[in-house]
């Protein structure tokens, strides 16, 4: 397959650099956002414990048991996935990329172009294996939310929630929000909080909701929860601030976002959602993380001089302690 | 009364990433209730056709 492109014949200088689309780094993975667990390759056991005690009058006879032990056991499969793309680097033979070829008909190789052209391919595959994890939702997934019945109760599905579910295009796997809803076929536990359209004029009251329903228990603990909220939140927050008499409700310190002393991390959320939640409760499962960074380019048969580029990666998202997180969606 | 999209408006409930709604969407009166507490513009009543009296 030749290179889709727009290519002007070289006959003096080329502007450097090459201008690249603008993409948001892979801040997911790159910063740990969230809880990675790798070296897991098919029916991985991840096991939660629940207990419940019950305190009773002595007796000197025979005790009854009371209270629960509970073990939820979650069998975890990655799905395997790939990008892969096929090119002929025959096409840029007359390009700005041939500066840089060494002199013969056999060389078509550009150093400049796996510099640039797939540097910045790689960082797209990285984005939107990210996408998907936050926002990644199959068509079962979406097919099984259509069907439950809509309430305001905690122990129904929002319509808000139908709502989203309804407006994904259907992906390979499912990601945070998706399996917030909807796991282990059946509705999630999550803390469900209906919101509506956030604009920097309704963002503080917006998250005050959010806020509201973090449970005190993962306030209180060592590790701190994050508000996780879509990159367009940071110039609403900006814009809020401006006219905020006391800069202490969202407080901003160098790059980073606290709301209430709650940190916000941006991710590539779907606009009007946020999710609530420690960073161990978020699992990015994988045979290994390094995956994502590695691309094959090669020859297609040795025989032939097109090429491909190639990753290969498993990947799936698990949600433990599914009761003490907060899915906001407006 | 059921609701729907009017005629000829788009609803971008969910950002770019996410689909569009529109007259033709497929979606529940559920769905289209909590849609028109965010875009009350967008969302009418379908009115009932006019019964021909009988002659």
């Amino acid at each position: 397959m030749a290179i889709s492109a727009t290519i002007v014949d070289i006959r003096g200088k080329a502007y450097e650099p090459i201008i690249t689309e603008l993409l948001f780094e892979n801040k997911t993975v790159a910063d740990n956002l969230v809880s990675f667990e790798d070296d897991v390759k098919a029916n991985t056991i991840f096991t939660e414990n629940q207990n419940t005690v019950a305190m009773q009058a002595y007796t000197s006879g025979a005790p009854s048991s009371s209270g629960t032990l509970t073990i939820t056991d979650t069998l975890i499969t990655p799905t395997k996935l790939m990008f892969y793309q096929e090119f002929d680097p025959n096409s840029l033979r007359s390009s700005r990329f041939n500066r840089d070829m060494r002199p013969g008909a056999w060389n078509v190789a550009s150093s400049e172009f796996e510099r640039t052209v797939l540097a910045a391919y790689a960082k797209e595959v990285s984005y939107d294996a990210e996408l998907k994890f936050w926002s990644g939702l199959t068509a079962a997934t979406q097919t099984a939310i259509a069907a439950l019945s809509p309430g305001t109760a905690q122990n129904q599905v929002g319509a808000a929630e139908q709502s989203w579910a309804a407006a994904q295009t259907p992906a390979l796997v499912d990601g945070v929000i998706g399996r917030m809803i909807y796991n282990g076929g059946a509705l999630g536990t999550r803390i469900k909080v209906a919101g509506t359209t956030i604009s920097s004029s309704t963002v503080a009251a917006e998250y005050a909701k959010v806020y509201a329903a973090i449970p005190a228990v993962v306030l209180a603990g060592a590790e701190k929860p994050f508000i996780y909220a879509p990159h367009s939140h940071k110039q609403f927050i900006n814009i809020y601030n401006v006219s905020a008499t006391y800069r202490d409700l969202f407080s901003v310190q160098g790059d980073r976002y606290f709301y209430n002393n709650v940190e916000i991390k941006f991710v590539p959320l779907s606009e009007n959602v946020m999710v609530a939640a420690k960073p161990s409760h978020l699992v990015w499962c994988t045979d290994l993380v390094s995956d994502l960074n590695y691309m094959e380019i090669n020859k297609i048969a040795n025989n032939r001089d097109d090429m491909f580029v190639k990753h290969v990666f498993t990947q799936f998202t698990h949600v433990v302690n599914q009761a003490f997180n907060v899915l906001y969606v407006g | 009364m059921a609701l729907k999209i009017k005629s000829g408006e788009k609803i971008q409930a969910y950002g770019a990433g996410c689909k569009e709604f529109d007259e033709n969407s497929n979606l529940s009166q559920a769905i289209l209730e909590h849609l028109k507490s965010r875009f009350p513009d967008k969302i009418e009543e379908i009115k009932e056709q006019k019964k021909e009296p009988k002659k």
